[in-house]
């Protein structure tokens, strides 16, 4: 082991405590570090790290007002203001398990427990600084895109007995997935795996599975490694990816819900949660998760204008759907969208949408005459302008949150002849129609309905009623298939017994079907029949 | 009237541990600015001092064990076991205690291989460790040792001390677990061990299963505290 030269380190010290970044300081100096640079919050240290990279940062956690250390490191890294030679180490007071930070989006090289003692932090930088100086080679080739150059490198290190041999696997398994070298991967994690179930191995071995296409048997893996150990956050986002691969968005939101009740603080999951579960109709957990990922992303490089919007329009769609929600969070969305102009630069098209947003959450919480208000001032603002397909249809949905059946029924209208040949907008458009007009969204419902009746008429009312409800979720203004659940759901309550749950469905379903059916549908008959096939089991 | 359900214990307790760990964290950290600020002028500020940070780190050490042990209980401590060496783990957890060590004038030797490797959470292993030597500080007259080993594929390591020994109804590897031998009575809850003793038997391999052991004697001829993992 040669001897390391601080002389060379150029070292950041940040902590809002005056005596920790002074005790540090002078612990550094001791052993004789060439630079020590301190910083009192985290907005200095990202000004600091701007004027030049560092060697090792010395980062607090509570840093006071504005990010935390786990928000630091997050920039530095997503906007490269730190390279792979970097070293960054986390501090914290709170000395449980590291795995509480650790369930972040980003992991530092080490974390340090207060109170921090000269020799304890040596021995820890020596140790550090041992294993950076021997990667450093591999990480240069990296760091200048030279991939082939790096994996054969770290080849030679590992069958060289390096003293970093794990940590060279590790990151040569990644490498060999990221180019799509799978035999090799399987070959390294296989041997990896001889001698102990290791579960960045196991994770590793599971991804192979998935690149090779055996997703079921990632999947199986990947559940059983987060079964053993529901810290391991990167078994969750493998399961993430390839439950999407499978196109299984339920099963994919499911894994995500998991993964960010252990990792509430990471904005990365939680604002892949609201988009997934938007994305699947499930508006009650979506406004949930845009809701935090808005409040994670105050102090964030991950925050993004496209979250705060979407949160007051899946919030708006939440209680659309169900009158009887608690409109609290109504306000709170308001509270969101009066502030955007603060936190970031709007176009007009966006100040439009906001407000457009903000009358759908008016008129959710039963303050009618302001939403009609705004609706009118933005209208008077729009005519005679190009709209964008998002922005009308907020409009769409602020003509419908104020009952105005007829205008938003005339705007879709025109929208269906606009985009006639366009089917990515007609698949946007269905969502606002009471039977689809994209040749997807088509396929889709008939194909859910179908499968439903085919298992109704089998008798097999849960896998019927499993059908019928992602249908309702999926075309939630398709009357025909509320009508199909409330039919099934019916049957299975003749058979097993009325539950308040079933029959809470069946209201919601029916009070839906009662707004929107006019005289002369096709359905009227039908629906007055289950009407009354529903009270009487009441 | 309809009763208002019982909240549990144990989720209250283990919520207030945890703020009591933070302030505790805050009082240790003020606790180093202040001896590092105004250094003791005579020996008895000495003592007083070392009392004040070895007491409170006792604490420290319990509250995070009671935490460890609530999670444990609850299964929300799993094991993350990873390779690690020995003797980083070893010299991070004596120089972490450095400045006890020095005050109580200790000298501490790690005896271990620098390329010996093994499988094991190294946080739950170092908090076993940390903890032996900070109970062991207390009992010990001028030495400690720290030693490391691989017999029968199973990693060995032994914490030694110069002291008085482990009285002799705690020695041998236990049969019942620690937590029955509470005695309140004797201020001993040795939760220090039954901490240990989960921390090993989380460690398992085989249908083996880590353990600890207490004897009297080896190189030191004061106490030894054994733990194995497979």
């Amino acid at each position: 082991m040669g001897a390391l030269n601080y002389a060379d380190l150029k070292v950041l010290v940040i902590d809002d405590f005056d005596n920790f970044r002074l005790t540090v300081s002078k612990m550094l100096d001791e052993f004789g570090c060439g630079q020590v640079v301190t910083a009192v919050n985290g907005r200095r240290a990202l000004k600091a790290c701007q004027e030049g990279e560092f060697d090792v940062v010395l980062c607090d956690y509570n840093l006071g007002p504005g990010p935390n250390g786990q928000q630091v490191l997050e920039s530095l890294r997503v906007n490269q203001l730190m390279s792979r030679q970097s070293l960054f180490l986390l501090v914290s007071a709170e000395s449980s398990k590291s795995i509480v930070l650790s369930a972040y989006d980003y992991e530092p090289d080490a974390y340090l427990t207060k109170p921090i003692t000269g020799r304890g932090l040596k021995q820890r930088l020596d140790r550090l600084l041992r294993q950076r100086d021997e990667m450093m080679p591999v990480h240069q080739c990296l760091d200048a895109g030279d991939i082939e150059g790096a994996i054969a490198m770290a080849t030679g290190c590992v069958a060289g007995g390096s003293r970093y041999s794990s940590a060279f696997q590790k990151l040569l398994g990644e490498l060999f997935l990221e180019t799509g070298r799978i035999d090799e991967a399987q070959a390294l994690y296989t041997k990896v795996l001889e001698v102990r179930p290791l579960d960045w191995a196991r994770v590793g071995m599971a991804k192979v599975k998935s690149a090779t296409g055996e997703l079921e048997t990632a999947n199986d893996w990947l559940s059983q490694i987060i079964d053993s150990n529901p810290f391991c956050m990167q078994a969750y986002d493998a399961l993430v990816d390839s439950t999407r691969q499978q196109q299984n968005m339920e099963r994919a939101q499911e894994v995500l819900q998991a993964a960010v009740d252990v990792s509430p603080m990471s904005i990365v999951r939680q604002t892949s949660l609201a988009e997934t579960a938007s994305g699947n109709h499930d508006y009650k957990a979506a406004s949930k998760a845009y809701s935090r990922a808005v409040r994670l992303g105050e102090h964030s490089c991950h925050d993004r204008l496209e979250h705060h919007l979407q949160f007051g329009r899946v919030t708006a769609s939440m209680l659309r759907d169900d009158p009887s929600a608690n409109t609290d969070v109504a306000r709170e969305g308001l509270n969101v969208l009066e502030r955007l102009g603060k936190r970031f630069e709007l176009s007009p098209e966006v100040r439009h949408q906001a407000q457009l947003l903000e009358c759908q959450l008016y008129a959710c919480r039963g303050d009618v005459r302001r939403a009609q208000d705004l609706l009118e001032e933005v209208e008077l603002n729009l005519s005679g302008k190009s709209l964008s397909l998002e922005l009308q249809l907020d409009r769409v949905a602020s003509y419908q949150g104020l009952n105005d059946e007829v205008k938003a029924g005339e705007l879709l209208a025109a929208l269906l002849e606009e985009y006639k040949d366009d089917e990515d907008s007609l698949r946007a458009i269905d969502l606002w129609l009471e039977e689809p007009v994209s040749d997807f969204n088509t396929k889709l419902v008939a194909r859910i309905n179908n499968e439903g009746i085919g298992f109704y008429q089998n008798d097999q009312f849960d896998k019927a009623l499993n059908s019928f409800r992602r249908a309702v979720r999926l075309f939630p203004n398709h009357l025909g298939v509320h009508l199909n659940l409330v039919q099934a759901l019916v049957a299975d309550m003749k058979e097993f017994g009325v539950s308040d749950e079933s029959m809470d469905t069946c209201l919601t379903s029916l009070a839906k079907v009662e707004r929107k059916i006019k005289p002369g549908h096709a359905q009227l008959d039908r629906y007055r029949q289950l009407q009354h096939m529903v009270r009487s089991l009441g | 009237m309809k009763e208002e359900p019982k909240a549990d214990f144990s989720l209250i307790l283990a919520s207030s541990v945890h703020d009591m760990k933070n302030s505790l964290g805050m009082l240790l950290n003020s606790l180093e600015s202040v001896m590092q600020e105004t250094p003791a002028e005579n020996e008895a500020q000495e003592k007083r001092f070392a009392t004040l940070q070895y007491e409170a780190s006792r604490i420290n050490t319990e509250l995070i064990q009671l935490l460890s042990i609530y999670r444990m209980e609850n299964d929300r401590l799993p094991v993350q076991v990873d390779e690690h060496y020995l003797i980083d783990i070893l010299e991070e957890q004596v120089a972490r205690n450095d400045m006890l060590f020095q005050t109580r004038n200790l000298a501490v030797e790690v005896d271990c291989d620098e390329d010996l490797l093994w499988y094991f959470d190294a946080e739950l292993i170092g908090g076993v460790i940390h903890n032996i030597l900070v109970n062991g500080a207390r009992y010990s007259h001028s030495k400690m040792k720290v030693k490391a080993e691989v017999l029968n594929d199973e990693l060995i390591v032994t914490v030694s001390d110069d002291g008085g020994g482990y009285p002799s109804f705690m020695l041998g590897s236990p049969q019942q677990s620690f937590a029955k031998s509470v005695s309140f009575s004797e201020g001993n809850t040795h939760l220090g061990l039954y901490f240990a003793q989960e921390s090993a038997r989380l460690h398992s391999r085989n249908q083996r299963e880590g353990r600890i052991e207490l004897s009297n004697g080896g190189d030191l001829g004061g106490g030894v505290f054994t733990i194995s993992l497979p």
